[in-house]
């Protein structure tokens, strides 16, 4: 299990922690593996905090950034990634490319 | 920018390539896949990766070249010179290095037998070496393979007795593309693709527009449509000896997702590298015969993308795909980085279901032809570059 926390002023996506993956690759399997109706709920939480988010991240640079604010970070990455199939494709099934499995990614 | 409209305008520029349908069997035949091997990538400079790769003296990269039927090693000597070399140790022939990267501390050691190399390739150690007869260690060095850096591209050639320099060979892609800060790039992230196609047929896929509004009508489905809201037309096109590049617009009026609408206003980046070199919004360069280099601008700051496609067989492909962008210095960029990265692999994802069906399809002989429109002429000179390297393919009857 994922036991990364949040800071305590985005304690409210707590729920979503799962979310909180350092790699590409293991949000693709995340997603893969998460319903429409959970898409969405993370999607709708995480997007109304995206900009408060920003701010808190930036107060140190990026480069430095402290390992407790780094969950946040891989959160902020999660909804990237679960955010064409939200705001474009809006549906599971509708994608119609090569299983993202087969793009191995490494970063 | 402004895209002009008038049809069958690149074979005017380009008459001699002709207008005709374009042979399959190429794609298909495993004969003319090993005249390929030999006359294409056995006599060609190949990209194999990026100084940047090997930043610091003794680092090191291995890249399989399986369609050259051979493992190469390139390395960063302990005099800063990049060198690249056969991965094979002058005992008995085994691989020297089984590994994709490292760094050594100034030798590099066969697993085999501990003969030992120095980090510009001659062998410095043999264990009992009084036991060999007459070994002379000045001339069993490794095996030195011809190496170009162009902009920081690393390329390699197979031909020991080829004389045409890198730059040479480059053509007009050099000249285009000469000082373009492509070392002010980082690589965020790689992709290798294990394809059942022709890295023809999949170059082919990636080399025009003019399927973007239906093959990515859910991914892009507006950002290059131009003529009557309907289709893509390209900007510009330059075929350089045996590379090509297409450039094209985006459609002011492409309607961004809520989430990149949000995140261009949080892009707060400092670093706004651009690529002055570019032609148009988009460029395609078509670096023959298995590189691609992808040149997009953007509001904050420009990025790359490159593609490599390393045949395995004649229907089984890697597609290395690699994303640069300018180092993120603030959160908002980081994320509209990654924003603008799926976005794309979606439409990679879509292309790549493409490249296999679009195999099969051809590998079933039911069409000996395919035929092209005008903006597709960089895959009709893909074709005849091909062929005058390799020459025709012999139809089966």
């Amino acid at each position: 299990m994922n036991s990364a926390v949040l800071p305590d002023e985005f304690n409210a996506l707590m729920p979503f922690i799962a979310w909180a993956l350092p790699t590409e690759r293991e949000r693709t399997i995340k997603r893969l593996a998460s319903s429409m109706d959970e898409l969405n709920g993370f999607y709708a939480a995480a997007m109304a905090r995206l900009e408060a988010i920003v701010a808190f991240l930036d107060r140190e640079p990026l480069e430095q950034m402290s390992d407790k604010n780094k969950p946040l970070m891989h959160l902020m990455l999660s909804l990237v990634e679960i955010s064409n199939i939200v705001e474009l494709y809006k549906r599971l099934d509708k994608f119609d490319g090569m299983h993202p499995s087969r793009f191995v990614s490494s970063e | 920018m402004k895209t002009i409209m008038t049809n069958k305008r690149w074979a005017e520029k380009y008459p001699a390539l002709g207008t005709g349908p374009i042979e399959t069997e190429s794609c298909i035949s495993p004969d003319y896949f090993e005249r390929e091997r030999e006359l294409i990538f056995r006599r060609c400079w190949l990209n194999v990766g990026r100084v940047d790769e090997i930043p610091e003296r003794g680092q090191y990269f291995v890249r399989e070249l399986a369609v050259c039927r051979t493992s190469i090693l390139v390395m960063r000597g302990k005099d800063s010179q990049i060198r690249a070399f056969h991965n094979v140790c002058s005992h008995r022939g085994n691989k020297l290095v089984p590994h994709e990267r490292g760094a050594c501390p100034g030798k590099l050691m066969c697993g085999f037998h501990f003969w030992t190399f120095d980090t510009e390739g001659k062998l410095s150690w043999v264990p009992d070496e009084e036991n060999f007869f007459g070994l002379d260690k000045s001339k069993l060095g490794l095996t030195p393979v011809r190496i170009g850096i162009w902009e920081g591209f690393i390329f390699v050639n197979l031909d020991a007795d080829g004389t045409q320099s890198l730059e040479d060979y480059l053509s007009g892609v050099a000249t285009q593309l000469k000082g373009a800060p492509f070392g002010e790039l980082a690589r965020l992230r790689t992709y290798k693709v294990d394809e059942r196609a022709n890295w023809k047929v999949a170059i082919d896929a990636q080399n025009e527009v003019y399927h973007l509004p239906f093959q990515h009508r859910f991914t892009f489905p507006d950002a290059f449509i131009l003529k009557d809201n309907k289709y893509t037309r390209l900007y510009d096109v330059n075929l350089y000896e045996r590379h090509c590049v297409w450039s094209c617009e985006y459609n002011p009026d492409f309607k961004i997702s809520p989430l990149g609408a949000l995140l261009g206003q949080l892009d707060a980046t400092k670093n706004a590298v651009r690529l002055n070199q570019m032609i148009g919004d988009f460029d395609f360069f078509l670096v023959f015969p298995n590189m691609v280099i992808l040149l997009f601008k953007a509001p904050k700051a420009d990025y790359m993308v490159t593609y490599n496609f390393w045949p395995l067989a004649v229907d089984h492909t890697i597609w290395e795909i690699r994303y640069y962008y300018p180092p993120a210095d603030n959160t908002g960029t980081r994320l509209a980085q990654e924003y603008a990265l799926c976005r794309l692999r979606d439409t990679l994802q879509e292309d790549a279901k493409a490249h296999e069906a679009i195999h099969a399809g051809l590998a079933s002989r039911a069409k000996r032809e395919i035929q092209l429109q005008d903006d597709e002429i960089c895959i009709r000179f893909f074709h005849k570059v091909v062929e005058d390297h390799a020459g025709v393919a012999e139809t089966l009857r």
